[in-house]
């Protein structure tokens, strides 16, 4: 019974508490929705940037995409399936953008121009399809 | 001799095993806080204890050098074997704290198994009997496999048996983590990989289903786990699999997850160590 108690009191706990560092569920990858999101950059010459050419490891793009659901969640912004509004993808793409850009030197950077885009992968009659939405752009000073 | 090598090798857990447990987890450990402790100077999505205490004053980049300088000064007494119920709680309040941080600056990296690893040990060594030797390995063992079996549950309860059905749609989220890879360095490899992997996983969606199948039934059961030190090294390296197939289909390694079930269920490096030893000196380990 020892060799079972631990195991049976975290998991009835974290199923009680959910997402509450020490506990949680666990929930990665636990549906797989008609829609993948990919956040990315590029310049005014729709060159690629890549995160980190030009950033560090806490602006990597999955870290990117988590920064994304986090802040539509915390105001609210129903998201997925490309249903957002113009506006809300606007605003979360302007604090993306502030985020990436804090506490960087950008002198040395060799663009004029930092655009997000999300790209959107989705399944149609078996098909792998994407859009592409410009959610933000800024103009670098340097 | 095979037989009798293996039954040795499963009887129990050798103080060299857990020394290299110990180096094993605890180096990634810190390898983890490392990066956690960088670049974070507010609580913008408060979450854990965070939402009921402001925690913006723990994010100076002070307070993150001092707890990554605190996080290195533990692992040391860690590896060294000092004051382990000092050493094991302070790791899970380190621990507690620098990811709840993380989760509260919207990066949901799921470190819970490290920070419960150090408050089982904690346990262990805090009820000091005779069996600490077994318990302090064994009772992370237990927290592993209660994370696998919560992220089975997890698949189930937000999606049911249909999630082994929704497989084939999984292929756009193999082809997402081949995109991060692929726009975080501008190395068109990933994207090429990506969309043959992607392709390959439309055209045999049964193929896919099955495994995706087999991987709900290894974490709903990682109690099996559980029974004794053999059915954890088996059971870790069936897991172990999966964590390769995951890599190789969706380019990802959950490592706050797979790194302590490697160490702990499987943990190879205690193996080769033992089996040299064993081939070093045959006559002192096998009984006749």
């Amino acid at each position: 019974m020892k060799k079972y108690f631990l195991f049976g009191a975290y998991l009835i706990l974290s199923l009680v508490i959910g997402e509450f560092h020490p506990f949680s569920r666990l929930p990665m990858y636990n549906s797989f929705p008609n829609y993948a999101y990919i956040f990315y950059l590029s310049d005014e010459n729709e060159r690629l940037i890549p995160y980190l050419k030009y950033f560090d490891y806490s602006k990597n793009a999955s870290y990117i995409a988590f920064f994304f659901y986090s802040i539509c969640t915390q105001h609210n912004y129903p998201y997925g399936t490309d249903q957002e509004d113009p506006d809300h993808l606007e605003k979360t793409g302007k604090e993306i953008m502030d985020i990436i850009l804090k506490n960087e030197d950008t002198t040395p950077f060799d663009f004029d121009t930092l655009k997000l885009y999300r790209k959107n992968y989705y399944i149609h009659n078996n098909q792998i399809r994407y859009t592409d939405y410009l959610m933000y752009e800024k103009a670098i000073s340097r | 001799m095979k037989k009798r090598f293996l039954d040795k090798y499963f009887s129990a857990y050798t103080n060299a095993e857990w020394i290299i447990i110990k180096i094993t987890i605890s180096s990634f450990w810190l390898y983890i806080i490392k990066i956690t402790s960088i670049n974070k100077d507010a609580v913008p999505f408060p979450s854990g204890f965070c939402t009921f205490f402001d925690c913006s004053a723990l994010v100076s980049s002070y307070t993150l050098v001092l707890f990554f300088l605190t996080a290195c000064l533990l692992t040391v007494l860690y590896i060294l074997e000092k004051w382990m119920i000092f050493t094991t709680i302070s790791m899970f309040l380190v621990s507690l704290i620098l990811f709840t941080l993380e989760d509260s600056n919207g990066i949901l990296n799921y470190n819970v198994l490290y920070s419960m690893t150090f408050f089982v040990q904690f346990i262990a060594y805090y009820r000091n009997n005779a069996n600490l030797k077994s318990e302090r390995i064994q009772f992370p063992i237990q927290i592993i496999a209660a994370g696998y079996t919560l992220a089975g549950i997890s698949k189930l309860y937000e999606s049911g048996l249909g999630w082994v059905a929704q497989a084939p749609q999984a292929s756009i989220q193999m082809l997402k983590n081949y995109c991060y890879a692929y726009y975080d360095t501008g190395d068109n490899l990933y994207l090429d990989k990506g969309m043959q992997l992607t392709t390959y996983a439309l055209e045999h969606a049964n193929t896919i289903k099955t495994l995706f199948a087999v991987s709900l039934f290894l974490e709903l059961f990682a109690c099996l786990a559980l029974i004794n030190k053999k059915s954890a090294f088996i059971y870790g390296l069936l897991l172990t699999s999966m964590h390769i197939g995951i890599f190789y289909f969706m380019h990802i390694i959950i490592i706050p997850v797979f790194i302590p079930m490697l160490t702990f269920m499987v943990n190879p490096w205690g193996l080769v160590y033992w089996s040299l030893s064993v081939i070093s000196s045959p006559r002192q380990v096998l009984p006749r």
